[in-house]
């Protein structure tokens, strides 16, 4: 294939090709046109919503550029984060579900975090329709499947249903970790040290995972299937335990999971963040199959996988963790001070780039105008209907899915696991955990309003905001932080 | 009183147990699954969770791993008592310490709530809550055996929520020294859980070994 079939069949527009070559000063090499593919993706480079983001007020946050933010309580931080797995879960529900369990659990992880609450936030088309009702029960199914195994209780969501929903269901889900303060980890690193890769064999699932999560869904997305993940909760409840006792060794300086784009992202990120140069041997990495080429172990999302960087006096510790779980590792690489983040296939140099490059994809403005629906939607006019008893509509509220009990979805997900939870789901607005470390309960709470956001974004969102606080307040709990994960279309769309 | 819990790669109650030991003044150390020799603990606990992953059947691989081997040691020698919760309860039945085995819930759904349970020991109230979470907590035995495994049924369901025969939640051995339950006492041991039903097995276990 000749290179502009290949980055156009990736995705990577002509110009954003021109800012490559010039940026590199020469034309990039098959392998580098897959790497920056991944990472100037939607999903990885979040080219069209960063500027945006950034807006977001976080004083008072701990680790914000983390990959997971935190509030201090006491001699502790409290790391949460949410995030979708929508196209996943729309073509195969169960695994796609479970795996955004893993991504999530595994993004508080990294930071040190012993991961102690699960709350999700799930959107379903009609119940009526038979492919909503296999999305539904593989999506729960799929959180119980990998939530159980690991021993996080899932102690909050909620779960709603509109025709809007009917292809593309959301699942969103939220982790949350605790760890003493002195004890978090970053993604960074530093000159002259390992890279340890730790977790599953790298195989052929899940890649182009990131750009395929940027992507339309269609009929033809059920071709995608190998694109989904596969999850394995056993191997992810030994990551979460020998990852602990990992960044517990003084000489572990970085760490990071492999999320979307694998080890392409997770490495190349800390080299940026820790301003280092790396050089991965690519053949070194623990293979589920023979026969991967370079780009696919760049690319691969095999799920349970964490990067350690690691200084030379503390590998031997590492290993020994590793060890003692059984659970395979290879050491891949090392920081250098050549400031180039660099493949290797044995002695054979395969791609060479500015980590900055990678990390720093191209940011886009997005038409802001308001779009035209807003206005029709505004002029709506609503016929009450009067004739109806008091008895019918009550009767037809309280047989509605949205209103009707959670019980049978909750009752699916260990939600007493770990000995903490002090209010369980379905009792109040939000749920207690018991933090035994400082004492007190820390309040967990999950929200979205998509109709009022549809009809009018800025509203939508406040109010979100706020029905998440008054689920807090309405306990007792003062509200101490907030997260969010916003569920888009395609931006490039207009 | 030295408590010894077991974990396995994939046991996920250890630490919730070594709460609870520890709530009441018992030492607690974790048994890491390559132990050889249980001798040290006055009573040893298998936890719940997916040991191995329970990738073959709940409990049907810990059932070979060396702390398993040592704790049959430990049964023979009449060293102390044994307690599996959950996946405990599981692992006792595949080695054969305890007789029957758990299946799939009845409904094919794992199932996490609270659940009445009546205890046969006048020690304990009629009635008593204790939190479930389980997928395979269906105890079944061979029609056969009924008669005796009766005789030893020490925990009943008051509204079965998996499908188990004759209501079994928990059983003991003959010797009166190894307990297997589905329903997690220690998880029913703190105020601020909401529940503290649970302490009484600990009490009992506490009087056991007197």
């Amino acid at each position: 294939m000749k290179l502009a079939e290949l980055y156009r069949a990736l995705n990577i527009s002509d110009s954003e090709y021109e800012q490559i070559k010039s940026s590199l000063g020469r034309e990039p090499n098959e392998l580098e046109i897959y790497l920056f593919s991944a990472m100037w993706s939607e999903h990885c480079g979040y080219k069209h919503s960063r500027k945006y983001l950034a807006r977001l007020p976080k004083e008072g946050s701990v680790c914000s550029e983390e990959n997971a933010g935190g509030i201090q309580i006491g001699n502790h931080v409290i790391f949460f984060k949410v995030e979708s797995h929508n196209h996943p879960s729309a073509i195969e529900p169960f695994q796609g579900a479970a795996t955004g369990i893993g991504g999530i659990i595994r993004d508080v992880l990294a930071v040190g975090a012993r991961p102690i609450a699960l709350l999700d936030s799930l959107k379903f088309g009609k119940l009526t329709d038979h492919n909503v009702k296999h999305l539904f029960d593989g999506v729960i199914r799929g959180i119980s499947f990998y939530g159980n195994c690991i021993g996080v209780p899932t102690v909050a969501g909620e779960v709603g249903f509109d025709d809007s929903y009917t292809d593309s269901p959301l699942v969103n889900v939220m982790a949350v970790g605790i760890v003493e303060k002195n004890k978090i980890k970053t993604s960074t690193s530093a000159p002259g040290n390992f890279i340890v890769l730790t977790g599953s064999h790298t195989g052929r699932d899940g890649i182009h995972g990131a750009s395929f999560a940027s992507k339309e869904l269609s009929e033809s997305s059920k071709e995608d299937r190998p694109s989904v993940q596969v999850g394995d909760p056993f191997m992810e409840k030994i990551l979460i335990e020998s990852t602990i006792e990992i960044l517990e060794i003084p000489e572990v300086i970085g760490c990071q999971d492999c999320g979307a784009a694998g080890l392409l992202s997770s490495s190349s990120e800390m080299a940026f963040k820790g301003n280092s140069g790396m050089e991965l041997h690519l053949d070194t990495v623990h293979l589920r199959e023979e026969g991967m080429q370079p780009w696919e172990i760049m690319l691969s999302e095999s799920q349970e996988r964490m990067v350690f960087v690691v200084e030379h006096s503390g590998l031997e510790k590492v290993l020994n963790v590793v060890k003692k779980y059984d659970i395979p590792a290879s050491v891949i690489g090392k920081t250098t001070d050549t400031g180039l983040y660099k493949l290797f296939w044995g002695e054979r140099e395969i791609a060479s780039v500015p980590p900055e490059m990678l990390a720093e994809g191209p940011k886009y403005d997005l038409d802001d105008s308001e779009p035209q629906y807003i206005k029709e939607c505004q002029n709506l006019k609503f016929s009450h209907n009067n004739a109806l008893s008091l008895e019918t509509v009550i009767k037809k509220m309280i047989s509605d899915p949205n209103f009707a009990s959670k019980n049978w979805v909750y009752r699916q997900y260990d939600h007493t696991v770990g000995n903490r939870t002090s209010v369980k789901p379905g009792v109040a607005g939000a749920a207690g955990i018991w933090l035994f470390e400082e004492g007190g309960v820390l309040g967990l709470t999950i929200d979205s309003n998509g109709r009022q956001v549809f009809l009018d974004p800025y509203r939508g969102a406040e109010n979100t905001v706020w029905e998440s606080y008054r689920n807090l307040v309405s306990c007792g709990y003062t509200p101490l932080g907030i997260t969010n994960c916003l569920n888009y279309g395609n931006p490039e769309k207009s | 009183m030295k408590a010894g819990i077991v974990v396995f790669p994939g046991t996920n109650c250890d630490r919730d147990t070594k709460l609870a030991c520890e709530f009441f003044g018992w030492q607690a150390d974790y048994i890491w699954h390559d132990e050889s020799s249980l001798h040290d603990y006055d009573v040893i606990f298998l936890p719940g969770g997916f040991s191995y992953g329970d990738y073959v059947s709940a409990g049907g691989l810990a059932k070979f791993s060396p702390a398993v081997l040592a704790l049959k040691e430990y049964v023979k020698s009449k060293r102390g008592f044994v307690i599996g919760i959950c996946n405990g309860f599981q692992i006792l039945c595949e080695a054969g310490l305890l007789p029957g085995a758990l299946s799939v819930n009845s409904g094919t759904r794992f199932v996490c709530d609270l659940t009445g349970l009546s205890v046969n020991n006048t020690k304990f109230p009629g009635k008593i809550n204790l939190p479930i979470a389980h997928g395979e907590g269906r105890y079944v035995a061979p029609e056969n055996m009924m008669k005796d495994i009766n005789e030893l049924v020490f925990v009943k369901y008051t509204d079965n929520p998996n499908g188990s025969t004759d209501d079994i939640a928990g059983l003991y051995d003959r010797s009166n020294k190894i307990l297997g339950m589905m329903p997690h006492p220690e998880r029913a041991v703190f105020e601020e859980t909401g529940n503290t039903d649970g302490r009484y097995f600990f009490e009992l276990i506490e009087a056991e070994l007197r």
